[in-house]
């Protein structure tokens, strides 16, 4: 047995332990096209910014893949994926899989209409991997000026990183607000105003049309407004794409991630994939959509090893969620936090402690939950999105500082505390010994 | 702003309430001698690590934390004793004391005179008060001493020679004729059996807890014992347990219906209670729940009062047919027993009590305790269970009917030693109330009428029912009772006996120590000293 | 594995099970000294007593810290503490690697390693995660902290919550 794993990044690694926690005898072969040892995707801003040394980078300690037996193919690229021979090309050498996980993740999308974009390519840099940490740290060096385009996630940490090493950065992004995905209007000004008062600028509303300057270095960034600002290096941070643009010919159902279903299987027989480049369940839409994001990824890529290994399990499906940190703000949010018509929202603003919590709520269940600052217990409103809970009885209870367990009906509390517990309903069978 | 604490968010309507005023102590002139704290809650600041366990135990709204100061306040006039908050705090450093040195000494009006006119001029009210009479008065179990067997009348060994605790409760037959054959009884009798001499004394569900009742009942079951329903009937849920249980028929008839009275192991017809002799039970609103307002059948917050005589019980004559009609009602198949407060003429009283056909007498001393009794009441009528017990077996003894009925006496039983000195005295078993309480952690603060009994025993409030779960009240009390026997058996053995019957009445095994002839006399011991 | 588990009837809302947390997870493991001295040279009037040691430390106020967290609503109180799931969501949700299963099945953290992203608070759906904010690993990140949450007193044989309640609402066993 042969289990093959593209992508060495939390889904893949997952898929390891599930695997391993089953099948101590199967091979696995791992291929990553970074050459750097598994690391944390989500470090890299701390790394730039020079707040944490390497020890808190690596998701996994050194003897990780020699100790569960994995055969790491590292600085390696999956070329092309041959299902009817169950074959996958990798640097040009054909490879049997008897099963297969696509944990490839996604790459930076680069808008279309900037001007320059090949001619400083020197100074231009996406940001979510190590490699693109490392050549910023050492561009960062002569350079002053940041242009970050993008104030989601990614870019708000890169600018915030940035401002850490002493940079000038400006942010520019095309909505009329911060975050957009994850905040609402009151929540992005907040964070933006945290981060302005760290010295981060912002030009909301817009976006950036030309690089300009002289011999492949960056001067200036010129945006749709008109306006130029002076920069000496160009962050692109406008969302990732997954990377199937390699699958497209190769008979996977690809919408805009790879299509799975609860066991993340793909329409292809033996092939499975999960994390950032998967197309799977959404709980609160009931659709399918790529959720990028660290607790999706390692739950799918966990659920997919299990199932490759022979054990079912079941990946009930995701819904959107972040925490973050921005300057002295801290914030966690759920589902959908801008509101649509017909939903109800109970929120409360904390002037003095500069707490603000928002719910969203349709037909007596929540959908989208934002709380700046008073993180504690949030976790609990994400069993509440992902359960469906009906909470019209207690709604005005959420927004206390005190709503917990015991505020929970009954029977959801005697489950939570007084039975064992689970994320993913495990039923091993008898692990085969070496 | 002092911010109120407490252990819940919404605890139920106190009548106590008006006299709340946070902030400034409500000094009415009117109300400043009432205000004057009884109790002083000491804390040794450097020790108290402000976890706020105190505040959150105490239902007597006496300790407080204000999160600003970060302080832990009380207030004092507030303190009852009840020393809950002592017995929870982590780092032991609270002590409850008395608040200064009281009144200036006078033997002659003590602080109790003197709070309890200063209570009275406040409210014009009758004072009530919980647990028993807590005023001097002789203890004759303090003044009789145990005789043991030496050389003559040799010990007998508990460890290695069994020794019979158990006992038959009820009326005995009249006659063993041997030519009948069998048992040779001219007429059988039902009794209960009981493994021990020792019985749960009449409590009602809604003077303790549920879950003490609870626990009560699965001790009884698990000893070979009974437990006594008292005046607030069956819970439902605890039908399960009736062959252990004792039923009373009391003044105000809470719960008895047929079903009742047949589930039983034994049904009580209650004239009197030792607290309170001559006058009805008191439930006070406070302490009737949801769950009590079904059992016994009234209204939910309602006073329950139940009228001091039996109304439909005017002279011995009516009692007999009470008697009768439940023995009727349950076919003949259960002992019914009649209870009476020890009271002056309670010889002649039990002697007709037994002639109307009582099976059982129970004499209730005193120093019963209660769950709500006016406290002049409780601290000035009624006598001693010591001297009532004798006095009891002696009439019975003398008037050839001792065997008719069983003697069971109750009232402030402290120890194994008070129950073997009750039963050489004439007691065929004793009820115990105060000491099972004392099992589960009372401290005797005296305010179990108040509903909010910080250990969870003579309350029903949601909040702090937990504080006293059924298994762990029938575990301690288990223990107390495994305890006594031992002790008992040690003491019988000691006394060159093997078996209770041997014990019953026997004045010999007794002795007096500092009592007067004419005291000695009426008990009919001899004194220490006398062959 | 044995876990402890709550049994929402028994408890009385004394919160003696987060004094025995904070006083076994006190260096001295005297209630005194860990509430009052440990590591915290404050004014004592200065401090706040509720074990939500960030928030404390927001308002400028150290505070002991407790891992199992006692709420209340109404009459209903039940001491929450983690669950240590075979599937944790917290460990799936870890953004370095520092939270994992250990041999023993205890859900454990590598408090040198973790940055105090918080994004195991965000997962953990029984909301037993709390912040430890007297370390900082990443000082650079103001209120930075670690992950907080019961250990099962790895130097007991009992958890010293299930010890010292009074009524028998905490129970460790396997289930």
């Amino acid at each position: 047995m042969r289990y093959v794993i593209v992508g060495n990044s939390f889904a893949g690694t997952f898929a390891i332990e599930a695997i391993r926690s089953i099948d101590r005898q199967g091979e696995i072969v791992l291929i990553g096209d970074e050459p750097e040892r598994l690391y944390s995707r989500a470090m890299i801003h701390e790394y730039l910014a020079g707040v944490v040394d390497e020890s808190k980078m690596f998701l996994r300690d050194r003897a990780f893949h020699s100790r569960l037996d994995v055969t790491a193919l590292s600085g390696q690229r999956a070329e092309k994926l041959l299902p009817e021979s169950h074959e996958i090309v990798v640097d040009g050498e054909k490879m049997v899989y008897n099963k297969l996980l696509l944990a490839v993740g996604g790459s930076p999308f680069v808008p279309p209409g900037i001007e320059g974009l090949d001619a400083f390519k020197d100074c231009v840099f996406g940001f979510t991997r190590m490699a693109d940490a490392a050549g910023l740290s050492r561009r960062a060096q002569e350079a002053r000026r940041v242009v970050v385009l993008g104030a989601g996630l990614i870019g708000m940490q890169a600018a915030e990183a940035f401002a850490h090493l002493g940079k000038q950065v400006t942010v520019v992004e095309l909505a009329n607000q911060v975050l957009p995905l994850a905040t609402d209007d009151l929540a992005a000004e907040m964070l933006q105003t945290e981060m302005q008062e760290e010295g981060v600028q912002f030009r909301t509303g817009n976006s950036v049309t030309a690089l300009l300057g002289e011999n492949g270095v960056l001067r200036a960034v010129k945006l749709r407004s008109g306006e130029e600002i002076e920069a000496e290096l160009f962050v692109i941070a406008v969302g990732v794409r997954p990377n199937v643009g390699w699958l497209r010919d190769s008979g996977l159902v690809i919408d805009r991630g790879i299509v799975v279903d609860e066991h993340l299987q793909t329409n292809l027989e033996d092939v499975y994939a999960a994390g950032d480049c998967a197309q799977g369940l959404e709980l609160i839409s009931g659709s399918r959509m790529v959720l990028a994001t660290i607790p999706v990824a390692s739950e799918q890529g966990l659920t997919a090893g299990y199932n490759m290994a022979g054990m079912e399990a079941e990946y009930r499906g995701g819904i959107p969620l972040n925490a973050l940190q921005f300057g002295r703000l801290q914030m966690v949010s759920y589902g959908y936090v801008r509101e649509k018509d017909g939903q109800e929202v109970v929120s409360l603003l904390d002037e003095d402690k500069r707490v603000y919590k928002k719910i969203v709520l349709e037909d007596g269940r929540i959908t989208g939950t934002l709380f700046v600052r008073a993180i504690d217990r949030a976790g609990v409103f994400r069993r509440l999105i992902e359960d469906k809970v009906d909470v019209s009885a207690f709604t005005s209870k959420l927004l206390s500082d005190e709503f917990g367990a015991a505020a929970l009906p009954e029977e959801i509390r005697r489950e939570m505390f007084e039975k064992p517990q689970s994320r993913i309903a495990v039923r091993r069978p008898e692990p085969q010994e070496a | 702003m002092i911010r109120q604490c407490n252990t819940t968010a919404a605890p139920p309507a106190d009548r106590d309430a008006d006299r709340q005023d946070l902030g400034i102590q409500s000094l009415r002139s009117d109300q400043v001698f009432a205000s004057m704290p009884q109790y002083l809650v000491e804390r040794d600041a450097s020790r108290c690590i402000r976890c706020l366990v105190c505040v959150r135990q105490c239902p007597y709204e006496a300790t407080f934390y204000d999160a600003q100061t970060n302080e832990v306040t009380n207030r004092h006039q507030n303190c009852v004793m009840c020393r809950r908050c002592e017995a929870m705090c982590p780092t032991n450093c609270i002590q409850i004391r008395q608040f200064g040195s009281g009144f200036r000494a006078n033997e002659h009006w003590k602080e109790k005179h003197i709070r309890g006119i200063y209570k009275q001029a406040d409210t014009g009210g009758v004072l009530l008060t919980g647990s028993g009479n807590d005023q001097y008065y002789n203890t004759y179990f303090d003044r009789m001493v145990i005789d043991a067997s030496q050389v003559t009348n040799p010990s007998i060994d508990p460890l290695r020679e069994p020794m019979e605790l158990r006992t038959f409760i009820g009326r005995k037959p009249e006659r063993y004729d041997p030519a009948k054959g069998g048992n040779g009884q001219a007429k059988e009798y039902p009794n209960i059996a009981c493994d021990l001499p020792i019985i749960f004394a009449p409590m009602s569900f809604g003077s303790i807890s549920y879950n003490l009742q609870h626990g009560l009942a699965i001790a009884a079951g698990k000893l070979g014992t009974y437990f006594n329903t008292g005046e607030g009937g069956l819970h439902p849920n605890f039908h399960q347990y009736s062959k252990r249980a004792i039923v009373q028929v009391a003044s105000g008839r809470f719960g008895v219906s047929a079903e009742y009275l047949r589930s039983a192991a034994a049904a009580e017809i209650k004239i009197g209670q030792g607290a309170k002799p001559g006058i009805g039970g008191h439930l006070p609103g406070e302490k009737v729940t949801a769950e009590i307002s079904r059992t016994r059948m009234i209204p939910e917050g309602s006073d329950a009062i139940s009228p001091a005589p039996q109304h439909d019980i005017y002279s011995i004559e009516d009692l007999r047919l009470l008697i009768y009609a439940i023995k009727e009602a349950t076919e003949y198949t259960i002992p019914v027993s009649v209870k009476i407060a020890a009271v002056h003429n309670v010889a002649a009283i039990a002697s007709g009590i037994v002639r109307a056909g009582a099976d059982i007498v129970v004499v209730d001393g005193f120093r019963g305790g209660t769950g709500a009794a006016p406290a002049i009441i409780r601290d000035h009528v009624g006598i001693p269970v010591e001297v009532a017990l004798a006095a009891v077996d002696q009439r019975l003894r003398d008037e050839g009917i001792r065997h008719c009925a069983s003697i069971i006496g109750a009232g402030g039983f402290r120890s194994s030693a008070d129950i073997v000195k009750a039963i050489a005295l004439g007691a065929d078993a004793v009820y115990i109330g105060t000491a099972v309480l004392l099992s589960v952690g009372c401290t005797l603060c005296q305010q179990c009428h108040r509903g909010k009994c910080s250990w969870g025993i003579t309350t029903n409030r949601a909040d702090l029912l937990p504080r006293l779960p059924a298994d762990v009240a029938a575990e301690r009390v288990m223990n107390l009772l495994h305890a006594w026997s031992h002790e008992i058996k040690e003491m019988l053995g000691l006394m060159g006996l093997n078996s209770l019957e041997s014990l019953r009445g026997n004045r010999l095994k007794l002795r007096a120590v500092g009592m007067t002839d004419e005291e000695a006399r009426i008990l009919g011991i001899k004194h220490a000293g006398e062959a | 594995m044995k876990v402890v588990y709550a049994i929402t009837e028994r408890c009385i809302n004394c919160h003696l099970c987060e004094v025995a947390c904070t006083t076994e997870h006190s260096r001295t493991k005297n209630p005194v000294s860990a509430y009052h001295v440990e590591g915290q040279r404050f004014n004592w009037r200065e401090s706040a007593p509720y074990p939500d040691p960030a928030e404390a430390r927001d308002a400028g106020r150290p505070a002991p810290k407790s891992r199992c967290r006692v709420l209340q609503d109404g009459y209903r109180v039940i001491s929450t503490m983690c669950r240590h799931c075979e599937v944790p969501s917290c460990v799936l949700a870890c953004k370095n690697g520092s939270l994992y299963k250990d041999a023993t099945g205890r859900v454990c953290v590598d408090e040198e390693k973790c940055v105090g992203c918080w994004m195991c608070i965000m997962a953990c759906p029984y909301g037993v995660i709390t912040r430890n904010v007297d370390r900082q690993n990443v000082p650079q990140v103001e209120n930075n902290g670690i992950n907080h949450h019961c250990d099962l007193c790895p130097d007991r044989n009992e958890p010293a919550c299930v010890r010292v309640c009074p009524t028998r609402a905490l129970v460790y066993e396997e289930r």
